[in-house]
């Protein structure tokens, strides 16, 4: 994939710039951050490659949406897009809810998270590369087929036309015989 | 990097990946959000809005392991617990006397290494 857009959505100052710090070290990365899950389903319109999504996103802001629903609006506007869920703590009713609305993987914040985050981006992305030249050679196949066919078809035209006006001897018919004048 | 007794910089030092810059950014960030944090809590504790305590909590676990504060990352833990969970509510005031100690210790040595980052 050439240019990849992360959308990284924490309400934690902190941990927004750590990661962002962290994840820019990638040339082909463009990062867009938000602190609310609101903020994130408004910029869904730029079609992000990947999302990166905090599942408390209402410590602060009980009003504010829960990670798990913002997950699901989001798989539900846009499905081709990848979320992969952060926590703060290893949560098995956490992970299971995560996956189960559709985010390829659950990460616990902990020193390992920025490794695991990267890991996932590149089988994220080297699934979407697979699936795109996929694509391009199911298109590439649908073209070919189409040509052949309409190969086939002038062909038999071809064929056809030349046997109606006799160039083609037919079964059973005798082919013109030339005169010679006799002199 | 000098070795200090409340703070322990080696994680952040690792994800700033050599910039110094983002050493201090991270610094100040913390210095300059994590009073506000305990005394919003503090005020939480008279309003006993146990959610909003277990909430600011889960958020300063976070903030405390980048300047490895080890003990407050457990503290942080306990207070989201009591927080959330709304139990052992009693034990609240205590953690928070805790996590204003260790601040207050952690902030010297905090500002000590911003120092010698800008020398």
């Amino acid at each position: 994939m050439a240019n990849t857009l992360i959308y990284l959505v924490d309400d934690d100052d902190l941990f927004l710039k750590t990661a962002v710090h962290n994840l820019s070290q990638n040339k082909s990365f463009t990062i867009k951050t938000f602190t609310t899950g609101e903020d994130v389903l408004k910029a869904l319109s730029k079609k992000p490659d990947i999302i990166i999504l905090d599942y408390f996103l209402d410590s602060e802001k009980p009003n504010a949406m829960t990670g798990i629903k913002v997950l699901q609006e989001i798989k539900q506007i846009s499905p081709d897009v990848e979320v992969i869920m952060l926590s703060g703590q290893e949560d098995i009713d956490v992970a299971v809810n995560s996956v189960k609305y559709g985010a390829v993987d659950y990460v616990v914040k902990n020193k390992s998270a920025f490794i695991r985050v990267q890991n996932d981006i590149k089988r994220v992305t080297k699934n979407k590369d697979k699936e795109a030249d996929q694509q391009n050679f199911r298109k590439f196949a649908r073209t070919m087929i189409i040509f052949l066919i309409l190969l086939v078809i002038f062909l038999i035209i071809y064929l056809i036309d030349n046997s109606i006006f006799g160039l083609i001897p037919q079964p059973g018919q005798k082919p013109p015989v030339e005169e010679i004048p006799v002199h | 990097m000098a070795n200090y007794k409340h703070i322990d910089l080696n994680y952040l030092n690792d994800l700033s990946l050599g910039s110094k810059d983002f050493m201090e950014d991270i610094i100040n960030s913390f210095l300059k959000t994590t009073p506000g944090s305990i005394e919003k809590m503090k005020e939480c504790l008279v309003k006993q809005d146990w959610q909003q305590i277990g909430g600011i909590a889960h958020k300063l676990k976070t903030s405390y392991s980048f300047m490895g504060m080890s003990d407050m990352v457990e503290v942080s833990k306990e207070l989201q617990e009591c927080g959330l969970k709304v139990k052992e509510l009693e034990k609240i005031p205590a953690l928070l006397d805790q996590m204003t100690t260790a601040y207050g210790l952690a902030e010297v040595e905090l500002k000590e290494e911003l120092s010698q980052l800008q020398s």
